[in-house]
């Protein structure tokens, strides 16, 4: 960080999705520096920018906000780092504002704010192509001028288009320092500010800038205030006072503000932007009938099952013949090594089989991300919060929940992160609670295992889908009565607007599509050949020591007709009972005897702790040692389908009945197995004290539902 | 002790060094304010080299 201190500081500001980031990426190339901005947990993104004629800048990349009256942490900070209010960080020589050229009059209203911090300023039109798409045409000179001449350029940042021109454009602003046209005031709103600035100069000696004014009069929050270390008794008058008046003048206080800049911003956008109407209204058109209250989540659920069901069905083929490349692979190891018994067993049952069956469910991971990447390259996920959203605004959940909880989906870490984007700590608390719940792709190779070993084959494909997106729901159900107790009567806070921008619908790009289906393939893979790898070796070993010498003399004493490859076999699967794991699986296994787990499940159970999707692997391990290893049938889900209690009262019947199976995917769907997820928490909730709760309480809720499920369905069936 | 027995020694250690390694490292990204990563997000944030 120090050492580009020596260059002007140039600060990216902007609303989020705007490709600010894109575009500092293309600005600053490789030579970027990420770190935290001093005592909160928001990245401070930093790199030179070579603007060319010998002017070097340091660009940093600010989180995306709306508008300066944002309370959330990250939009905290950049209003702090534009005022210059951050210790050990300079304040910015000039902005440049990066907006949305298809929605251009939501994207300026945070520039026109920002115009009142007096910093120079350029404003870069991003998305052009997209713009000129939707036939938008843009007068960039008529813009400049009725801005006070200040750049601005249009780009196409994730194309390359138009970087030189920026790189231009903020040399000019460094050298020319020019100002972006401020926004005049009504009179009433004028003396206002006064009264106020008047105050604030003699309770706290300092003279603050117009945004802090403004802030100050139309903010509820009091984050103005307490920066300018105002006391709430000197400051409770003159602001109440000064909303007075700004209500004697025939406005609202809280509504002023966005009023006043988007009637400016009309004015000055007139006649610059043209076209695109037709568009705007065949979006709407549809939005009437997807985001319909009885037609909206028919569509949705229709579109999930209808998700799930190509997945399955797509996938099939694919699968197989993976399958078949490690039975192939098992094959040719497992007689290669025979000389080498205990080496033969790691490579053969443990990391072939361990690998192999998690690696088995790629096909279904790259087209599972590829319809996603549809539905959101479309706009359709933007639909799809919005329907959602009306699911958590009455469990008292912040309207900016939404989107953590959408994340959930995917992985539960990002999902956690992203709670950072809701202001009141309380709201993001009882958000922070929730996510977890959210069925992330982790938790997808458990259903999708359990559904093609036992529910397809027993009740076809179309049961597949339904109990794929049964698991998929079970966790909202489960997260919105416990964040319904923990708003109203735990953290008790109070439900937040919500606004969400709905994007207009396009033809999904199969560049983005594709990319993202390779992004979530090569982390699928990569987990394979790295944490499953590294568990399986480990797992294998738990299941393979401490070796009985004397069990395969007392098979062979007891079956002297048996070949020495079935005793050894019979020998492994004895072995693996007496092993480490085994003993250790067989002592813990009465805890999830209610559950209908016996020890194999219950060592699965225990080993995916750290991840969920250990599960798989470890079930393949331990399925595996004592089958046959060069057999090529005895893949995991016929294991599974084969194999039978051995003791007990349920002795000869199937381990993996019905119940067993349910009891299974639902224990999955409520665990909170993951241990990056509960450190994630820890950092975010300030301590460990939510993040132990969540555990206990969703491991222990877990447990409670696999025991009823399996009763009920053990009883019904 | 066998060449083989060797050779699995080695294995299970290395599998058991590396994933310690790697749950300290995570744990001192975290401690950084950033995702540690695994998880395929795009909040990835590595922490500043000291």
């Amino acid at each position: 960080m120090s050492s580009l201190r020596h260059l002007p500081m140039v600060a990216l500001v902007g609303n989020p999705n705007t490709g600010k980031s894109t575009l500092f990426n293309a600005l600053t190339g490789l030579r970027q520096r990420v770190g935290n901005y001093p005592g909160v947990t928001v990245a401070r993104k930093s790199g030179q920018c070579d603007c060319g004629e010998g002017v070097k800048v340091e660009l940093i990349d600010l989180p995306g906000l709306y508008s300066l009256s944002a309370a959330s942490p990250d939009e905290q900070i950049v209003i702090d780092v534009l005022s210059g209010h951050v210790a050990q960080e300079r304040r910015p020589e000039a902005i440049v504002v990066v907006a949305d050229a298809t929605n251009l009059l939501r994207n300026l209203f945070i520039a026109s704010q920002l115009a009142e911090l007096g910093l120079p300023m350029a404003i870069v039109l991003n998305q052009a192509d997209v713009a000129e798409k939707q036939g938008l045409k843009i007068d960039t000179d008529l813009l400049s001028k009725r801005l006070g001449g200040i750049p601005v350029v249009l780009t196409s940042a994730w194309k390359g288009e138009g970087i030189s021109q920026v790189r231009k454009a903020i040399a000019t602003v460094l050298k020319q320092k020019t100002l972006m046209t401020q926004m005049v005031w009504p009179v009433e709103l004028k003396e206002a500010f006064g009264k106020i600035a008047e105050k604030v100069q003699t309770d706290t000696r300092q003279t603050p800038l117009v945004a802090s004014l403004q802030r100050l009069l139309f903010d509820t929050a009091p984050n103005a205030a307490e920066r300018l270390h105002w006391p709430i008794h000197q400051r409770e008058g003159v602001i109440r006072e000064a909303r007075d008046q700004v209500r004697r003048a025939g406005y609202n206080p809280l509504a002023a503000e966005p009023l006043i800049h988007y009637a400016h911003l009309r004015k000055i956008l007139d006649g610059v932007v043209s076209g695109g109407l037709a568009r705007a209204l065949r979006s709407a058109a549809v939005d009437r009938i997807l985001l319909h209250r009885v037609a909206g989540p028919f569509i949705f659920t229709s579109i999930m099952l209808g998700l799930f069901a190509s997945v399955f069905w797509l996938a099939k083929f694919p699968m197989e013949w993976i399958q078949a490349g490690v039975d192939a692979l098992k094959g040719v190891a497992a007689p290669a090594l025979v000389q080498y018994p205990m080496l033969q067993s790691l490579i053969a049952d443990g990391v072939i089989a361990g690998v192999g069956a998690f690696l088995v469910f790629l096909p279904q991971i790259l087209i599972l991300f590829f319809f996603i990447g549809i539905l959101e390259d479309s706009g359709y996920m933007a639909r799809a919060a919005f329907i959602m959203d009306r699911l958590f605004s009455w469990c008292g959940l912040n309207g900016k929940s939404f989107v953590p909880l959408l994340s959930g989906f995917a992985c539960a870490i990002p999902g956690l992160l992203s709670t950072r984007t809701i202001e009141d700590p309380k709201a993001r608390l009882a958000t922070a609670f929730a996510v977890p719940f959210m069925s992330c792709s982790a938790r997808f190779p458990v259903y999708a295992l359990m559904c093609a070993a036992f529910i397809g084959p027993l009740y076809g494909p179309g049961w597949e889908s339904i109990v794929m997106v049964g698991m998929h729901l079970i966790g909202l159900l489960f997260a919105v009565p416990t964040a319904f107790v923990l708003t109203r009567f735990v953290l008790r806070i109070r439900p937040q607007p919500f606004v969400l921008e709905l994007p207009r619908y396009q033809l999904p790009k199969p560049r983005d599509v594709l990319w993202r289906m390779w992004q979530n393939a090569a982390e699928f893979i990569s987990k394979a050949g790295t944490v499953i790898f590294a568990i399986t070796i480990i797992v294998w070993a738990l299941c393979y020591f401490p070796q009985n010498t004397q069990l395969a003399d007392k098979i062979r004493a007891e079956n002297p007709t048996l070949s020495a490859n079935e005793v050894q076999l019979r020998a492994q699967a004895a072995g693996i009972e007496q092993s480490w794991m085994g003993r250790f699986g067989k002592a813990v296994q009465p805890i999830f005897d209610p559950c209908g787990f016996d020890w194999k499940i219950t060592v699965g159970v225990l080993a995916s702790f750290p991840a969920r999707e250990v599960i798989v692997s470890t079930l393949g391990i331990t399925y595996s040692i004592g089958q046959d290893a060069e057999a090529d049938s005895q893949d995991l889900r016929q294991a599974m389908q084969q194999a039978k209690w051995t003791e007990g009262e349920r002795v000869g019947k199937p381990i993996f009945s019905l119940a067993a199976v349910l009891a299974l995917m639902v224990f999955f769907a409520l665990c909170s197995q993951c241990g990056p997820t509960i450190a994630t928490l820890a950092q975010e909730s300030g301590g460990w004290k939510w993040a132990a709760a969540s555990f206990f309480y969703m491991t222990f809720l877990a447990w409670v539902m696999a025991v009823i499920v399996y009763q009920v369905v053990i009883r019904l069936t | 002790m066998t060449l083989e027995s060797l050779i699995i020694f080695f294995l299970v250690g290395a599998a058991v060094g590396w994933l310690v390694k790697r749950a300290v490292q995570s744990f001192k990204a975290r401690q950084n304010g950033g995702c540690a990563g695994g998880c395929n997000c795009s909040t990835k944030v590595r922490p500043p080299r000291s």
